[in-house]
């Protein structure tokens, strides 16, 4: 190592607790990408590796659009009648056992045995054998098995559709081969058992085929089946499946990258004060002859080997929160998508790799204007505090015109509909970079403010402290600048969340006008077995009963891609059952028995771009019929969105009179709790378990939903204020450092140990004041582009900004609570240090 | 000793200043001065009479506003940041009233600083050091901080730091300015052996007179110009 270098380096060894940040505002940057990535892609590799398995060799699948299944009929005579030998059926559910959710998958062992589709190990061994013997024996993953505690020849005991139900495990999935993380969360059943379990005798979910690549061949099936059935290939099944979640992870990376951006104004801070420290040094470097190049390359190789060392940790740091979070996003995805088991994470070295590189590349980004600054360092010490403060003064307007054309970019990025969801992330990223850009100006207005009020006040340590703050805003700035950045960005992710509770609570308030629901237990979107025929008229006799609504819901083809249907058929007209958007809600909802159109969620319509009066083909049980869009309603139900039509309509195109749904309407006054009694009297005698929820319990369980989704972006959020956090701690210490000097002399002149102490928090705490106002307006902004735009744009909804004024007083506390927390350290390192020594340092 | 057609260093009409609060102020007004190889100089004068910004700009840390400075018929005032850095890092030797010693190097790294910069193998500049610490009765010091030492150590380290790389000019602003009058007599007596034993040139900065008078030939500056008089 080269002497100026080996000089440089010991400037950081002279001075750890510095290193040591730096190292931690990468580190934390760096861990927050590298975990969310490692989080999403183990989901991603645990969701493909489980459809593979499930797939097997199997180039087809046959489902039903009618969310119902598939009767078996078709499967026999599919495979006798048809010769198509290569089939086989499939039956799956979902059951749970404490909290985690199971998948439980029927398939033909003997079918399998001899073609070796899938499960081939399960269905050649002797458990196999046991499987078709033995009444309800399952085989269960090894790994979950180890998981929950359970060996070969115990009892599961598991939730099916809310009933208690005993499986007996004879084996695991995998046979003697070892545990396969592709397995996990799967209890393999024979169909037969499969079907009795999950109350779909005499239905398959699916069938599945192989075909070759000639597309005849598929064509040739799709002749046979009847109308309502799909033939789908099992890769364009998956990728659609995926596709899904895309928008969730790109809102996910987004977050994390904002901290890896408030990371980096950490590593500028350490490395600007960790530059103006070394002045001296860097002065006597240049007046030996050590050009300014040789110092740039210097600063940022510097800067490059602590991304680096940063970067490492940041990588351990992600790996051991990505454990954390794999749990969280998990959760996510099985409350908006679709049901995943994920417990082995899995460690993408391209992940570490890109980790590692974004830090390099921040830290090297954020160091380019400090090393520049040290390149400049003239070689006769001119360049007095005063001068670098003067010069930071001079470059305010330039500063603050490059923040307006950063705010006007945001602006346009944000105002404009552009495709895709980059360009909008793109332009929250430029408003909170704009004004960053712009908060040194405001500061100084601010600055001069608090000085008047100062002055006012007569005490001459708030004077001191506010000039003191005044008279560093070239470093101060930078510290101020980020805690506004960090505590906007708190208002902004706290409004978008209380917003969309708002909207949430409407909305249930708008939809669920009935006062008790009636559903099959365990409904999902993708199967909803029937209710029992003529349960309506039954239920509707009781007397306290006014009138009875009825849904509808399956899947169909459309020319814009599979899509969830709802067929309702609403008692009153006269209260719109949806909020309707740009449209007269009203007047819709008091035609719709009689309209010939459709309704389409939000979502739904921002996904395929669709307006109203723009139309949609849709296969129904008469052939393809294309309707028309007559009106767009707002719906938080998922990001897939969904298409209703009238029950009336819905009978015109498909023989099937059955509801999956029933709304019971009282009348007023009528006891809730009689009612639920009488009908819990009336249900009794039926087969067919079913499942009664009150209005209020539907509103708990969805809000309950609602909270834990948002579970990873509080936790987000208050990792970007952690590291904003630790940045204010950095900035005060190396302030204090560079005024140790002139500490030293007030204390020399007569200023005791706790007033030097009050000084120093009186002006941390000022600048976290600062941060806190300033952060308002940008906070509302963020809150703005975070409601209005990226999740119109991420998700397809709309929501109404609910803003009020306890959060925002809350935020400017906790900014100054956190910048007094930060100058505690420093505040005690002041008190402590003998004036002597403070004025020998210098 | 190296004869050239061209006088050793040659300033003409010189003038420099610094903005300060908007308004400019002239510190150097048209300085002349002719400088032969191998001698020792002194510059005096009050405070702020451009004594140090004069000899920044000889040793090319500034450059001057108007006229020339000419080292060996090269002229200074031609030559860019870059080239000045490197000229510099050749043939001029610095030496500061607060020793600007490298604080997180040790007392030899400090020394072998401006060799490896001009690209001296370490070992050869090692031994030379070595011997002329040894020279200095710092032998002992080689792997101590420069905050280890005391003033007059310091000032030792750096005269060593000035000369180690065999520069031709010498610039010294105020060396004994920090130390005391004993310190500062011997640093000088050091300084003097040092130079006059490898012929080299010094130019001296200082206010006061019993340093000045140590000088073959003593310039006082003057409201920015030269009142220079043959010692």
């Amino acid at each position: 190592m080269s002497l100026p270098s080996r000089a440089n380096r010991r400037h950081f060894v002279r001075h750890p607790l510095q290193l040591l940040l730096a190292m931690l505002g990468v580190a934390l940057g760096v861990a927050m990408v590298v975990s969310i990535d490692l989080a999403a892609r183990s989901t991603h590799r645990a969701f493909s590796l489980s459809m593979e398995t499930l797939t097997g060799r199997y180039t087809h699948h046959i489902e039903a659009s009618g969310g119902v299944g598939l009767p078996e009929a078709l499967f026999t005579r599919l495979r006798v009648v048809a010769g198509l030998r290569e089939t086989a059926p499939a039956v799956e559910g979902y059951v749970s056992r404490d909290h985690a959710t199971l998948r439980l998958v029927g398939f033909d062992v003997l079918s399998e045995r001899n073609l070796r589709g899938r499960f081939v190990t399960a269905a050649r061994g002797d458990e196999g054998l046991r499987l078709l013997t033995e009444p309800d024996t399952v085989l269960l993953s090894a790994i979950t098995a180890g998981r929950l505690g359970i060996r070969p020849g115990d009892t599961l005991e598991v939730l099916i559709d809310s009933q208690p139900q005993r499986l007996k495990v004879v084996g695991y999935a995998e046979g003697g081969q070892p545990p396969d993380p592709s397995m996990e969360g799967m209890i393999l059943a024979d169909i037969a058992t499969a079907q009795e379990r999950l109350g779909k005798v005499g239905w398959l979910d699916r069938i599945d085929l192989v075909l070759g690549d000639d597309p005849r061949e598929a064509m040739r099936v799709r002749a046979l089946l009847p109308s309502g059935m799909e033939l789908t290939a099992a890769a364009g099944r998956q990728s659609a499946t995926q596709n899904m979640t895309a928008a969730f992870e790109l809102n996910l990376r987004a977050m994390s990258l904002l901290a890896l951006l408030v990371g980096s104004f950490l590593i500028y801070n350490t490395m600007a004060f960790s530059v103006l420290q070394r002045r001296e040094l860097l002065a006597s470097l240049r007046l030996l002859g050590a050009t300014s190049r040789q110092l740039l390359i210097e600063i940022l190789l510097e800067a490059a080997v602590l991304g680096l060392l940063g970067g490492l940790v940041g990588l351990g740091l992600g790996i051991l929160a990505a454990r954390g979070l794999l749990h969280m996003v998990t959760r996510t995805i099985n409350d908006l998508y679709f049901v995943l088991t994920v417990s082995e994470f899995m460690l993408d070295p391209w992940v570490l790799v890109y980790g590692l590189v974004l830090g390099v590349i921040v830290a090297v980004l954020a160091a380019l204007g400090p090393a520049i600054e040290a390149a400049l360092t003239s070689p006769v010490l001119t360049r007095a505090r005063s001068g670098a403060e003067g010069a930071a003064r001079r470059a305010l307007p330039w500063l603050a015109l490059a923040g307006v054309l950063a705010l006007l970019m945001a602006a346009g990025l944000l105002g404009v509909d552009w495709p895709g969801l980059a360009p909008a992330i793109a332009g929250v990223f430029l408003l909170l970079l704009g004004y960053g850009l712009l908060s040194p100006t405001f500061l100084v207005d601010g600055v001069a403010g608090a000085g008047v009020l100062a002055r006012w006040s007569g005490g001459w340590l708030p004077r001191l402290a506010v000039r003191g703050v005044g008279g560093t805003l070239s470093r101060s700035g930078l510290a101020i600048a980020a805690l506004t950045i960090a505590v906007a960005v708190s208002i902004g992710v706290g409004a978008m969340i209380e917003s969309f509770r708002g909207s949430i609570a409407e909305w249930l308030d708008q939809i669920l006008q009935a006062d008790i629901y009636i559903a099959t237990p365990g409904s999902t979107p993708r199967f909803s077995p029937p209710l029992p025929v003529g349960l309506a008229e039954r239920l509707g006799t009781i007397p306290s009963v006014d009138r009875t609504g009825t849904g509808r819901r399956l899947f169909v083809a459309t020319s814009v891609g599979e899509s969830e249907l709802l067929a309702l058929d609403p008692p009153y007209l006269d209260r719109p059952g949806f909020r309707f958007k740009d449209i007269d809600g009203a007047k819709l909802w008091a035609a719709f028995p009689e309209l010939r159109g459709l309704l389409v969620s939000e979502p739904y319509a921002q996904r395929h771009h669709l307006r109203v009066g723009d139309s949609i083909e849709i296969s129904t049980g008469v052939g393809p019929v294309r309707l028309p869009v007559a009106g767009i309603f707002f719906d938080y139900r998922s990001d897939q969105g969904l298409i209703v039509m009238h029950r009336r309509l819905f009978d015109q195109f498909w023989r099937d009179p059955a509801h999956t749904s029933l709304g019971l309407y009282l009348k007023p006054g009528a006891d809730l709790a009689a009612v639920r009694a009488e009908l819990e009297r009336r249900l009794a005698g039926l087969a067919q378990p079913l499942q009664v929820r009150s209005n209020r319990e539907i509103r708990e369980i969805s809000l309950e939903t609602f909270e834990r989704t948002f579970a990873i972006t509080q936790v987000l959020r208050l990792l970007a204020v952690g590291v904003a956090f630790i940045g204010i701690v950095s900035a005060l210490l190396a302030l204090q450092v560079e005024r140790g000097r002139e500490l030293a002399v007030l204390r020399a002149t007569g200023l005791t140990p706790a007033q030097t102490g009050a000084l120093v928090l009186l002006q941390t705490g000022f600048m976290g004041l600062m941060a806190g106002l300033l952060a308002l307006p940008l906070g509302l902004a963020v809150a703005v582009a975070l409601v209005r735009v990226i999740n119109l744009r991420s998700f397809g909804w709309t929501m109404d900004l609910s803003l009020s004024l306890q959060p925002l007083m809350l935020a400017v506390l906790l900014s100054m609570l956190a910048a007094l927390m930060a100058g505690l350290y420093p505040a005690r390192l002041a008190m402590r240090t003998p004036p002597a020594l403070g004025l020998r340092e210098e | 000793m190296a004869y050239s057609f061209y006088p050793f260093l040659e300033l003409r009409d010189v003038h420099h200043g610094y903005s300060e609060a908007g308004a400019w102020r002239e510190v150097l007004r048209g300085v002349d001065l002719d400088v032969g190889e191998g001698g020792q100089l002194a510059l005096v004068g009050q405070s702020g009479s451009g004594k140090s910004t004069l000899l920044h700009l000889i040793g090319g840390l500034d450059a001057a506003k108007s006229g020339r400075i000419r080292f060996e018929g090269r002229d200074l005032t031609d030559m860019g940041e870059p080239d000045r850095t490197l000229w510099r890092r050749r043939h001029i030797g610095f030496i500061y009233q607060f020793f600007n010693l490298i604080p997180t190097l040790t007392v030899l790294e400090n020394i072998l600083l401006p060799l490896e910069l001009n690209g001296v193998a370490e070992a050869a500049g090692r031994r030379g050091a070595l011997r002329l610490l040894e020279e200095v009765g710092l032998a002992d010091r080689a792997e101590s901080y420069p905050d280890r030492l005391s003033g007059g150590e310091q000032q030792r380290v750096a005269i060593i730091r000035a000369l180690i790389h065999e520069p031709r000019l010498v610039l010294a602003d105020e060396p004994t300015g920090n130390l005391d009058s004993a310190t500062g007599e011997q640093v000088l007596d050091l300084l003097d052996r040092l130079v006059r034993a490898r012929g080299r040139t010094l130019i001296l900065v200082t206010h006061s007179a019993e340093v000045a008078r140590r000088a073959d030939r003593v310039v006082r500056l003057i409201d920015g110009r030269l009142a220079g008089t043959p010692a």
